[in-house]
């Protein structure tokens, strides 16, 4: 942990960012699956 | 809300994140120690909290529509809002301790606004508790509508007042220079307006998709119930 900590703290710091932008779109992914999901559940309910 | 039944308004969101997203990594940024690179966190972790605050907001106005006209559709948009506004405010959370882990060095600084927003979350946690509290859907909507609008009224002070009020480690709070004062050639502005707009239309559309959901079990529901016979006793009760 402290080796990627150097790593991540040695250079211009572009990495904290991108770990952001990769929380961000991973969150809402998550999101959009789980009401993908809902949908499924809605459908099966539709057909009986 | 009938302005969310036209497209142009999804086409407008695609354009705004994907300039926010490509000019966010690769537009110049003004120079500044510690931070570096990761000033470029502005164009991604404020806006979040900008659009959790105006889902929120549309939620209490909702929540006032629903009290006033007593409509359920109102009532499901209201849920639907503060639902991802939730997700927001999240992300919102762990995107500010990852950029807090390297500029601050502390992965929840104390900082009133981070706690803040803690309590605000927790408030509209309970939100959701109280609403699954209810058996009858005439109750629940009244009630936790009514608790949605408080929720509102105590969240924004907590995020936007008390911390300025305060010592706080956020810029433009508790007496910090806002980031006005690096943005002399506006390059930070540029970006991160757009991406307050951008973040926020895309919570509505989110929203949208769930509400449509919700409404459609809604009308399965109503079906069912249209279909079952109503057992109506023979003989009246003495």
């Amino acid at each position: 942990m402290d080796q990627l900590t150097e790593l991540l703290r040695s250079d211009g710091k572009i990495w904290v960012v991108i770990v952001v932008i990769g929380v961000v779109l991973s969150g809402w992914l998550f999101y959009l699956v789980r009401i993908g999901h809902r949908k499924e559940k809605v459908k099966r309910r539709i057909r009986g | 809300m009938a302005i969310l039944k036209y497209w142009w308004w999804k086409a407008l969101t695609v354009l705004i994140l994907a300039y926010v997203f490509i000019a966010g990594l690769m537009s110049p940024v003004p120079k500044l120690p510690i931070l570096h690179e990761a000033i470029r966190n502005t164009f991604f972790h404020p806006p979040l909290w900008i659009a959790m605050m105006s889902m929120l907001l549309g939620s209490a106005i909702f929540s006032i529509r629903y009290l006033r006209k007593g409509r359920t559709d109102d009532d499901l948009i209201a849920v639907e809002l503060a639902n991802t506004a939730l997700l927001f405010g999240v992300l919102g959370c762990i995107t500010g301790s990852v950029w807090a882990y390297f500029a601050w060095g502390d992965l929840w600084p104390n900082d009133p606004k981070t706690n803040g927003v803690a309590v605000g979350m927790l408030l509209y946690l309970a939100y959701f508790v109280l609403r699954g509290s209810f058996d009858d859907d005439m109750r629940r909507g009244r009630i936790s509508a009514v608790y949605n609008i408080f929720a509102f009224a105590v969240f924004i002070p907590l995020i936007l007042i008390l911390p300025r009020i305060t010592d706080s480690l956020h810029p433009g709070n508790g007496g910090n220079p806002g980031f006005n004062q690096y943005d002399a050639d506006n390059s930070i502005k540029r970006i991160i307006r757009p991406a307050f707009v951008g973040f926020t239309l895309l919570g509505f559309w989110i929203t949208q998709l769930r509400v449509r959901l919700r409404r459609l079990d809604l009308e399965l529901d109503e079906q069912e119930e249209a279909n079952t016979p109503i057992n109506q006793p023979t003989e009246l009760p003495n």
